[in-house]
């Protein structure tokens, strides 16, 4: 036996020794793979979404800022009841917008779906962004019962005024996977430096207007919290947070009251062509509607209105695909201040008639008798006008004279002449998908009809003929343009004879107030007509709006001298868009304006009241004292929020990424407190992030002490203090306790403060 | 007599003893501690004696008692001459056909098996005691047997007489108990002169049974999980959504085979061919963890050929126990410091897994520690069996020793990866009552035997 007992304790040996050769090689060889693995499981980064720049107007009122959210994520932690927390959160966010009319069986459904798409171990999943407070405190009670399931704040745009320039702002949304991939080629490009922009699956990206263009600049850098974590996700403590850089702000140099007074008389203009009976659009199109205010000495757009226009908030929200689609569908979404081409009907005389002046044709001397038509067409006038001159044609838009002169000075000139003011080609704004439009010519003709059907048409249609000239004189024929081309066009008629490159932004400021950007006027040319011939077209202008010209009767009574050009364009089927150009005062021009009413009918009768009306609001706005960015942001406090205004506006600046419910962690990174902090409490940005169960509280932050939890990382709160520039205050707004309703617009007491803010109002005096 | 015994106490096996479990109470007062604040994590800059203080004693201190009662019982069995215990073989054997019959009637269920009977607050583990009951019965059954043990058929009835209480820990289900059983059968054997080639040969056997179950396992699962999955698919399917129909290359070929094409009709046809054969296979994988082993075994022996198949799910317990053994290093993390084991990634780590909590906090060189302090208790068992006055004493002392050297193995194997999960705990070391209480029992066979050895001291 003892034989047998020594082999079974050199068979124990070999044994121990394999074990300690395998412990050995854990241990010992590959213990930094395992130590990896380890710091993997219990250390997690964060990100930290930096909240985006704002945008304000020209006088510094906020009109896109942000507004933290409540977003509900789920880690994969491996445990066996993952399916009953799915579940449970399933019947949870039921209510939510999110998932609004879903069965919750579809809801689970889609919740595996995306925790499926995103097998990243540990990684939090988003699955429903604006939930509300009722829900977030349903999830903190049930907090025990939802391992792995993690409440975040975030921001999301918010925009206070709602559907105002909604066009030219444009909207953020999630970065496609298109998008990513060109992005990512840029990155591999040379060009990529530490500095260019690094996207990220689930990344907001500018999609439209300045949003689009202006994206470098309004994005911030995203931080990341590093956090020490349990098997349950839960966070234990902060191992470091490196705050998130704000996007820096835009100023823009649009007047939001003169914008809100642009897009209402815009409304107001399609609303009394429809009540008139003028509109006879095709089926299904809903007819658009825009209007451009220029600074003629410089390029600044001031008001840029696109009718239909949409509260922009719909995208903060969930934007399920009809919505969408309808939006699409009534060219809301489109700028057609920029992107849509309109015949300009007789707007264009003035360019027509640079060409009969700058090639001689015509003189100040030339009389012509008007019998009401010139050889085979008819002036828009039976009987005709009788002594016409140059200033009388423009005065009472004599079509006699345009066509005969117009034939006799043919396509190329009255084109050239366009083409000088910039007719037809890119104004260069800083807006992305402006249209070109097009100036008549033989070639633009031939090319137009190259593919007509019928062979005997289209060899006919093919040739200029005189009556095409005629036609083009009056701003007929091929010609179509933007109404920002329109505005610029009358802009250098004003400013004599220096077209600008129109611009909506004037400066990208950092969120401490530094001048990053400016843009300056920007000449993109001298347009080469004389400036005899730009005194004479001024004149005309200025005979249309006075005594008995086309647009007397709508200037009557006005404070300001106008010049003015009408246009009722011909769009077949006996529709009619209704135009009209302006520019003011005509001693010292400073303003021009543009007006495209489609199926508008009438250039005088639709389209001139309406700029009637913004001039208005820009002559009266003048003489208001600037509104205080101050007293704005008191009213756009309140505005959004639901009540509890004084806990709403307060702590504003902190809460981008914080979980809620966490002891101990500090979230805000506040480097843009909201004005109200340093009157009221100070400023302090931090968050407070309670226990379970209170932590979802509404961050007091009016009254800046109390309520936080000791920050367990210094200096994040601190930042709160330093006093943010005049006109940029505002982080992003706290969560409210009307939950995600705040934005899409329930604002019952103080909405955007065109009646709030100002005494006598912009364009409502002239409403009438 | 006390005096004696005392005087002839074997301290080398005592120390030892003591030194385990002085080292598992700490180790069970860090495992127990849960991180659940930033206030915890500082703990890891102190002195270790005062950490000491900072432990979890909620079940060090359950523990302790155990320990106590553990002494007791071992002093008590070493008043009873283990010679005496021979003549009870026959009650001994039906106390434990008893006992392991009541587990099956009246046990609480757990993690799907039935192991413990509920007595007042405790929770009596019978199995424990089985193996302890087993190894003094058998141990007497093949002394009677001596120099008779060389051809298989002398070891047929070994195996029945061993064979009826395992059958009955095998139907909890437990596993981990019945192999422990085998592997004290077979060191006993082997000690009590059975030829060593039929012994490896029937071993070989059994593993080669083993590898057929398996494979034939794998195979009745897989029939089972695709045609369940078709059924799901082609439901899906005839509700108008084709994808994962269309993308299914098995259900393509399928569909070829039976001639149907992807109308709706059709479709329905499938949907009840495959009714029918997936009921078929359904029920061969039902029958066969009828007769044999239950799914969940199955799967741990999946995990165990592939532990990173599924991370996150069964494979999540033995990856997570080989993050906190490696990651240990070679000096550790030190006492409070593990993350895996504070921030309760390692699951059941003050029983099964307590080993990778030693190796996660004291590092290769408080593992290889413990390693070396086993090695000294077996090898000591061993020694105290050459010692012994009599073949009874020799295979009795065999037994525990086969005993502790099959749990310690199997058990740091798992933690490190090198053996399945089997649910066996560490001798001396995992928290549990029956568990502690048996084990110093046994300890207290061995010292009985030591103490007795020379036959004319008393």
């Amino acid at each position: 036996m003892e034989k047998k007992l020594k082999i079974f304790v050199y068979l124990l040996g070999f044994f121990f020794i394999l074990l300690v050769f395998r412990l050995g090689y854990m241990q010992v060889w590959e213990a930094d793979r395992y130590r990896t693995l380890a710091t993997q499981n219990h250390q997690r980064l964060i990100p930290m979404e930096a909240p985006r720049g704002e945008i304000l107007d020209s006088n510094g009122i906020r009109i896109v800022s942000n507004k933290p959210v409540y977003t509900v994520s789920l880690i994969y932690l491996g445990i066996k009841d993952n399916e009953d927390v799915i579940s449970r959160l399933a019947s949870l966010l039921a209510q939510e917008e999110s998932y609004k009319g879903m069965a919750v069986e579809q809801i689970r459904e889609d919740i595996r779906g995306k925790l499926k798409e995103h097998q990243r171990l540990y990684e939090p999943v988003k699955l429903a962004t604006g939930v509300s407070q009722g829900t977030v405190n349903r999830i903190e009670e049930l907090r025990l019962e939802l391992p792995g399931v993690s409440i975040d704040v975030e921001p999301v745009r918010y925009y206070p005024y709602k559907d105002l320039m909604g066009e030219v702002l444009g909207y953020v949304r999630e970065i496609t996977a298109e998008e990513l991939e060109k992005f990512s080629l840029e990155e591999q490009s040379q060009e990529y430096t530490a500095e260019s922009p690094h996207y990220a699956m689930g990344d907001m990206i500018g999609k439209v207007g300045i949003e689009k263009t202006y994206e470098d600049y309004l994005r911030g850098k995203k931080g990341a919290r590093l956090v020490e974590v349990d098997a349950q996700a839960r966070p234990v403590r902060d191992l470091g947070i490196k705050e998130p850089v704000p996007g820096n702000n835009l100023v823009l140099t649009v007047d939001y009251r003169l914008q809100r007074a642009a897009q209402d008389a815009v409304v107001s203009g399609l609303a009394r062509a429809k009540q008139l009976g003028y509109a006879k659009p095709p089926k299904g199109k809903v007819p658009s509607g825009a209007a451009v205010v220029m600074d003629v000495r410089t390029g600044k757009v001031l008001a840029m209105a696109s009718i239909p226009s949409y509260d922009l908030n719909i995208f903060s929200g969930t934007l399920t695909g009809t919505k969408y689609n309808d939006l699409i569908s009534s060219g809301a979404l489109r700028n057609h201040a920029i992107q849509s081409i309109y015949t300009p009907g007789s707007t264009f005389k003035m360019a027509s008639a640079s060409a009969f002046l700058e090639k001689n044709i015509v003189n100040l001397s030339t009389v012509i008798n008007d019998p009401g038509y010139y050889k085979y067409k008819n002036d828009w006038k039976p009987g005709g006008h009788g002594k016409v001159t140059m200033i009388k044609a423009l005065k009472y838009s004599c079509d006699t004279f345009f066509y005969m002169f117009g034939a006799k000075t043919g396509p190329e000139a009255m084109s050239h002449y366009a083409g000088e003011y910039g007719l037809g080609q890119l104004t260069g704004i800083d807006l992305p998908g402006e249209e070109k439009g097009y100036v008549a010519t033989p070639e633009v003709k031939k090319e137009h009809w190259s593919t007509y059907s019928d062979p005997r048409v289209r060899e006919w249609e093919s040739q200029w003929h005189e009556y095409d000239s005629m036609d083009m004189a009056i701003g007929q024929q091929e010609n179509k343009f933007t109404a920002i081309q329109l505005a610029n066009y009358v802009a250098s008629i004003a400013n004599g004879g220096i077209l600008y490159q129109p611009y909506v932004v004037d400066k990208a400021l950092s969120p401490d107030g530094r001048v990053l950007m400016e843009n300056k006027p920007r000449e993109t040319r001298r347009v080469n007509v004389s400036a005899k011939t730009l005194e004479i077209l001024r004149e005309g202008m200025h005979e249309v709006a006075i005594t008995d010209g086309t647009a007397s009767s709508i200037f009557t009574g006005a404070k300001y001298s106008a010049a003015a050009k009408t246009g009722t364009a011909e769009v077949g089927n006996g529709n009619n868009h209704a135009l009209f150009v302006a520019f003011a005062p005509y001693e010292n021009p400073e303003i021009a304006v543009s007006v495209i009413i489609e199926y508008g009918g009438k250039g005088s009768g639709i389209a001139g009241p309406v700029a009637r009306q913004i001039l208005d609001a820009y002559f009266n706005l003048k003489k208001l004292p600037k509104p205080d960015a101050y007293g704005q942001e008191q009213n756009g406090g309140e505005t959004p929020e639901t009540g509890d205004s004084g806990a709403a506006a307060g702590g504003s600046a902190g809460g981008t990424a914080g979980r809620v419910g966490q002891p101990g962690t500090v979230s805000g990174q506040g480097s843009v407190p909201a004005r109200q902090n340093q009157s009221g409490g100070g400023g302090n940005a931090s968050v407070p992030q309670g226990g379970a169960g209170q932590g979802n509280a509404p961050p007091d932050g009016g009254t800046g002490t109390g309520t936080e939890t000791p920050a367990t990382t210094g200096g994040s709160g601190q930042e709160g203090g330093v006093p943010p520039p005049a006109g940029t205050g505002g982080g992003i707004l706290p969560p409210d306790n009307g939950g995600n309703n705040a934005g899409t617009g329930t604002n019952s007491g103080g909405s955007p403060p065109e009646g709030n803010n100002e005494p006598s109002g912009d364009g409502q005096t002239d409403r009438q | 007599m006390i005096k004696r015994i005392i005087k002839n106490i074997d301290y080398t096996l005592a120390i030892t003893t003591l030194l385990i479990i002085i080292f598992s109470l700490i180790v069970i007062g860090s495992a127990t501690l849960e991180f659940t604040d930033a206030s915890f994590t500082k703990l890891k800059d102190l002195n270790f004696f005062v950490k000491l203080l900072k432990l979890d004693y909620e079940y060090v201190i359950r523990q302790f008692v155990w320990v106590l009662i553990g002494i007791v019982a071992m002093v008590a069995v070493l008043y009873i001459d283990y010679e005496d215990l021979g003549k009870y073989t026959r009650s001994l054997y039906i106390l434990n056909l008893v006992m392991l019959l009541a587990v099956r009637f009246m046990g609480e269920t757990a993690l799907g098996a039935q192991r413990w009977i509920p007595i007042g607050p405790f929770q009596f583990q019978p199995s424990e005691f089985a193996k302890i009951i087993i190894i003094i019965t058998f141990a007497d059954f093949l002394v009677k047997r001596e120099g008779r043990l060389n051809r298989f058929r002398d070891l047929i009835p070994c195996f029945i007489f061993v064979g009826i209480p395992m059958l009955l820990i095998l139907a909890q289900p437990d596993l981990g108990t019945s192999l422990v059983f085998i592997a004290i059968t077979f060191g006993m054997l082997f000690a009590a002169g059975a030829r060593p080639a039929l012994l490896v040969g029937i071993i070989g056997i059994g593993l080669l049974a083993g590898v057929t179950l398996y494979n034939v396992h794998a195979y009745y699962h897989s029939a089972d999980m695709v045609l369940e999955e078709r059924l799901v698919e082609v439901k899906k399917a005839i509700g108008g959504n084709s994808l994962y129909v269309d993308s299914d290359q098995g259900v393509q070929n399928d569909l070829k085979k039976n001639h149907l094409t992807g109308s709706k009709k059709d479709l329905q046809t499938y949907y009840d061919i495959l009714v029918k054969e997936h009921e078929k296979a359904h029920q061969r994988h039902e029958k066969f963890h009828k007769y044999t082993l239950k799914e969940y075994q199955m799967t741990r022996l999946t995990i165990f050929m592939d532990p990173e198949s599924d991370l996150l799910g069964a494979g999540y317990h033995v990856w997570q126990s080989r993050i906190a053994l490696g990651s240990g290093g070679l000096s550790g993390k030190g006492l409070l410091g593990g993350t895996q084991s504070h921030y309760t990634f390692l699951p059941i780590r003050h029983t099964d897994f307590i080993y990778s909590v030693v190796g996660e906090e004291f590092g290769f060189i408080g593992a290889v520690t413990l390693l070396a302090l086993y090695f000294v208790l077996l090898y000591r068992g061993v020694q105290i069996a050459m010692m012994a006055r009599d073949t009874y004493g020799s295979l009795l002392a065999v037994g525990v020793v086969s005993k502790f050297a099959f749990h310690i193995m199997v058990n740091i194997g798992m933690t490190a990866g090198v053996m399945p999960v089997t649910g066996i705990p560490l001798p001396l070391f995992s928290y549990g009552g029956s568990n502690m209480l048996a084990n110093l029992i046994s300890i207290g066979i061995l010292m009985n035997i030591y103490v007795r050895r020379q036959k004319l001291i008393f």
